[in-house]
């Protein structure tokens, strides 16, 4: 340990066997991958152009300080629904009687739709599953097993599976978030309220949520006089948040964009490294 | 004399006498003076970010002082700012010290500091303007990167010269850790930076990346530089031996080879490998972390430390490393954990708590010594300031991300409760990070009128002969 | 609290005592088990380092096995890489064919039909004369692809599923079963002229 070269050597190698291992190997397998190709398309399509200029402001202002962007699974699970009950009703009824035997069996078959699918069993090993359909197609009936992601972000509304690589294609910079002191954003696309109420908690986050912990934006707007007539962007902000007699608060550029960006983040389509059914239409 | 003389060193007889290495280092300085003003701005700045966070309609017009840009700026402030330029300077010192040779190449040393110092400007004001690169720690645009990494560049070969220059004999474990340092910094920096902003690479690739040198640079670079400073001083202090080679030895390279794999946890949306490999390491890391915590509390216990409230410093210095190791483990495999404020108050206490409180121990014993004046002002209370400080937010933090961990798990609890739940607990932490802003001021205090001093009897010896200096101790040779 | 400076120690600079001690044998042995631990981990929880597995997944057989017995979907796949293989040259990979070698299947009436009585025909016996689609007429020829075991039931019946769903093709009933496939085949046993577009007219969509 007396000589500078050999220490350099021996930093040398261990560098970069970590260097080999955590960016060299992921690259050839996750840095080369491309968009899946899927029934409907390829996934992910690549945002909208307000949607693009919408990340880059998402990233200009450190949202990524407070709100993660990626959703966690613990386990899964199984569904059995009825899609179709068939011809031979008796038959079907018998065989609904013996693969879940609390359920109204008739009333079950006759509802069941491919529009208005009828749940025959909850929460069940996919062994079970299997064979429930097995024994329903051979009754005549259509039965499909849904497949159901579990876990404590899937319980919150933040999302319907866990996100993988493939959500993230588009992104750069990946905002994936290292702190949780605001929601998860990853699906924010599919639970996210109309563009006005989004830009009013951009405006100050105390207006929809009075308890918010949440920065307000108000510089991402403006303050201007109201001309002849009011623009169709300007807020409707009442009380204390209103703008001084005469004026009107109209979103920016930036605002309208970041809007579209939040709007625009989706991970619920079903993959093959994480899979996820559709929820049955109520 | 306390058996503290070293081992089997054959000096030449032109050996320089440790006062000696003290004045040529006297360059120090400038990167140390200029990393204590970007240590008192990151405070100041996390002092904001951290009011923001319970009343966030404080300063709410300004884009620039949103939480989203002064949290990134005080990070980058104070591991660029202050502990890398510090550490750097440190760690010079301690090549001389230990190398028994003079400071070489102080004029580049000067240069790199100043355009060190440019290119963490450069970087603040891009991320305050909205230019910044969207990745932790690698916060910084183009061009303040750019300018960070020649500077470093300056620094850096500067650095290996000095280790280079040294007497023949026996290293100490310091310098090995001082010149991997030197090493892996740029390494990861340049890595990041070509893969992550000049050529990025695709989708969640640059999670891997981003992963990675945030590792690297916490323990790699950074735990580097503080290590090196707690076996020097410690030992030193303590007026003791270090206790073991062989310890240490197996620290080095078990960090060596371990430290650059961890730093994933579980929940990324990365392959199933990659989080169980980052998480295996972060276990095998205890290995280091262990030896180096008992070589260095043996080596205090076999010791009769100096009358010096600085081996404070470095004792809780060291126990913030063993908890900080400890911590990480839970980080990387209990879920969620790593996302609440749990996960910021572990990387606060490594930053302040162990590299923090090492270089301020360090830059509180070098700066008489370079200056050739004594001033006890403000050590003390700079101390306390910092050590409540940092205790007083890592445990706000901690305990109050343990319990946002527990709610976030708990899917009945309704997030807008989970965080109003630990806004108890973030006001703590503004009171934390408020007395460490006043015990950096205070070290910053300081050390100017160290320096003040110093050049007062610069001035006043050179300007003239005949009037003697009056009021200040002579700029005599340190012992 | 004085400096350093102003009591009797020596300046001296920290040195290390040689020598192995105990402890560094404790130490590595410590050092040698959670190695040996994090091995075992990363293999038990590592999926084997495919970059498809994601905990809490455990293998990509796991995965594979989840995908649901889906037949449209299966089919969908399957006749896209057929497709890829016989029909892709000349109807090119995007559908929409190319003036002078083959009409577009994008959009077309003749796949876009209720039922697949009639293109199931086209490729066992091949097309000839004028052939209006999507208002475009095209006179060509299509040589008969499928014929003499050219392609197995299971392929045809797969391809013609995957160019009804493709492309933006939406019909109610996309699926195309290799037993239908086997009832027409069984109706053109005898012939082997190729079919014109009027005769094809003559036929149901529908498969009876």
């Amino acid at each position: 340990m007396n000589h500078g070269p050999l220490i350099f050597l021996g930093i040398l190698v261990t560098f970069v066997m970590s260097w080999w291992g955590l960016i060299f190997a992921p690259q050839m397998q996750i840095g080369v991958q491309q968009n899946a190709s899927l029934v409907d398309g390829i996934y992910p399509r690549p945002r909208a152009g307000l949607a693009e200029q919408g990340h880059h402001v998402y990233v200009a202002n450190g949202c990524v300080q407070c709100h993660s962007q990626q959703v966690r699974q613990e386990s899964y699970t199984f569904d059995v629904v009825l899609t179709a009950p068939g011809t031979n009703n008796e038959i079907v009824i018998r065989a609904l009687g013996k693969i879940a035997p609390g359920i109204n069996a008739g009333a079950v078959a006759a509802a069941a739709t491919d529009q208005k699918p009828q749940t025959i069993l909850t929460n069940v090993p996919q062994g079970v599953a299997d064979d429930a359909q097995a024994r329903l197609k051979k009754a005549g009936a259509t039965a499909k097993t849904l497949f159901i992601p579990l876990g404590v972000d899937i319980a919150r509304g933040w999302g319907s599976r866990l996100t993988v690589a493939a959500d993230y294609l588009y992104d750069q910079p990946v905002q994936v978030g290292h702190s949780r002191l605001g929601p998860d954003l990853a699906n924010y696309g599919q639970r996210a309220p109309s563009t006005k109420l989004i830009l009013e908690h951009l405006y100050d986050p105390r207006l929809t949520m009075d308890k918010s912990l949440m920065p307000a934006h108000r510089y991402l707007f403006e303050t201007k006089p109201v001309g002849k007539k009011s623009s169709p962007d300007a807020l409707a902000l009442t009380g204390k948040f209103a703008p001084p007699a005469g004026h009107e608060v109209v979103p920016k550029p930036e605002a309208l964009q970041l809007v579209a960006y939040l709007q625009s983040l989706r991970a619920s389509t079903s993959l093959f490294e994480a899979p996820a059914s559709p929820a049955p239409q109520p | 004399m306390n058996g503290s003389t070293s081992s089997s060193v054959s000096t030449t007889p032109a050996a320089p006498t440790p006062a000696c290495i003290d004045s040529s280092a006297r360059i120090l300085l400038l990167p140390i003076v200029s990393s204590l003003v970007w240590l008192v701005i990151s405070s100041v700045l996390a002092l904001i970010a951290s009011v923001k966070l319970h009343s966030p309609t404080v300063l709410a017009d300004s884009s620039w002082l949103t939480y989203g840009h002064t949290r990134p700026a005080a990070n980058d402030a104070f591991v660029y700012g202050f502990a890398s330029q510090a550490g750097l300077a440190v760690a010079l010192w301690i090549l001389c010290r230990l190398g028994r040779n003079t400071l070489v190449g102080g004029l580049p040393i000067a240069i790199g500091s100043i355009f060190w110092n440019l290119g963490v400007t450069f970087g603040l004001v891009g991320i305050f303007t909205g230019h910044t690169t969207g990745f932790d720690w690698l916060e910084f645009p183009k061009a303040g990167s750019f300018i960070l990494l020649a500077s470093y560049g300056v620094l850096g070969i500067c650095a290996l010269l000095n280790f280079r220059a040294r007497q023949p004999g026996e290293t100490y474990p310091s310098q090995w850790y001082i010149l991997a340092a030197l090493f892996w910094f740029p390494w990861l920096f340049t890595t990041a930076r070509m893969l992550l902003v000049q050529f990025p690479v695709r989708g969640v690739m640059q999670l891997a990346v981003s992963g990675w040198f945030t590792n690297g640079l916490f323990t790699l670079w950074l735990t580097s530089l503080g290590l090196a400073v707690l076996l020097y001083f410690i030992p030193k202090i303590s007026q003791a031996q270090l206790f073991s080679r062989s310890l240490a030895l197996i620290a080095f390279w078990s960090l060596a080879v371990f430290g650059g794999w961890a730093g994933f946890y579980r929940g990324l949306p990365l392959p199933a490998w990659m989080i169980s490999t980052g998480a295996a390491a972060s276990v095998v890391l205890l290995v280091p972390m262990l030896a180096t915590v008992a070589n260095l509390w043996l080596t205090m216990g076999q010791g009769t430390p100096a009358k010096s409230g600085l081996l404070g410093y470095f004792k809780y210095s060291l126990i913030a490393f063993a908890l900080c190791g400890v911590f990480a483990v839970f980080n990387a495999f209990i879920p969620q954990l790593r996302l609440t404020l749990f996960g910021e108050g572990v990387e606060q206490l490594f930053l302040y708590g162990f590299v923090g409180l090492a270089l301020f121990g360090a830059i509180h014993y070098l700066a008489p010594r370079l200056t050739g004046q004594e001033n006890d002002k403000f050590v003390c209370w700079s101390g306390m300031a910092s050590t409540f400080g940092i205790l007083l937010f890592a445990a706000a933090f901690l305990i109050g991300g343990i319990l946002q961990q527990k709610r976030l798990i708990d899917g009945s609890v309704p997030f807008l409760d989970v965080m109003n739940k630990t806004k108890m607990f973030i006001r703590l932490s503004t009171l934390g990070v408020l007395l460490l802003v006043i015990g950096n001021i205070l070290t910053l205090a300081r050390v100017l009128l160290l320096v003040r001093a110093c050049c007062q009897a610069c001035c006043s010896s050179c300007c003239s002969e005949s009037k003697p200096s009056v009021k200040l101790k002579p700029a005599g040779a340190a012992r | 609290m004085k400096d350093v400076k102003s009591t009797s120690m020596t300046e001296a600079e920290p040195s290390v005592r040689s020598g192995a001690t105990y402890l560094s044998m404790w130490v590595l042995g410590l050092l040698g088990v959670l190695t040996w631990w994090a091995f075992s981990y990363v293999d038990a929880r590592g999926g084997h380092f495919n970059s498809m597995v994601y905990a809490p997944y455990g293998s990509t057989n796991q995965l594979a096995s989840f995908i649901p017995k889906d037949e449209t979907g299966s089919a969908f796949a399957r006749g896209k890489m057929v497709y890829g293989t016989y029909c892709g040259n000349c109807h090119q990979a995007n559908g929409m064919g190319a003036a002078g070698i083959a009409p577009p299947l994008a959009g077309s009436e003749w796949v876009l039909a209720e039922g697949p009585n009639r293109i199931i025909r086209i490729p066992y016996l091949g097309l000839t004369g004028p052939i209006k689609v999507s208002g475009v007429e095209y006179n060509m020829a299509m040589l008969a692809i499928a014929a003499g075991g050219g392609m197995t039931e299971q392929q045809v019946a797969d391809v013609l599923t995957y160019i009804r769903m493709d492309w933006g093709n939406k019909v109610a009933a996309p699926l195309v079963t290799p037993e239908q496939v086997s009832k027409v085949l069984a109706e053109i046993k005898a012939r082997t002229d190729p079919m014109t577009a009027d005769e094809l007219l003559k036929l149901p969509a529908l498969v009876p």
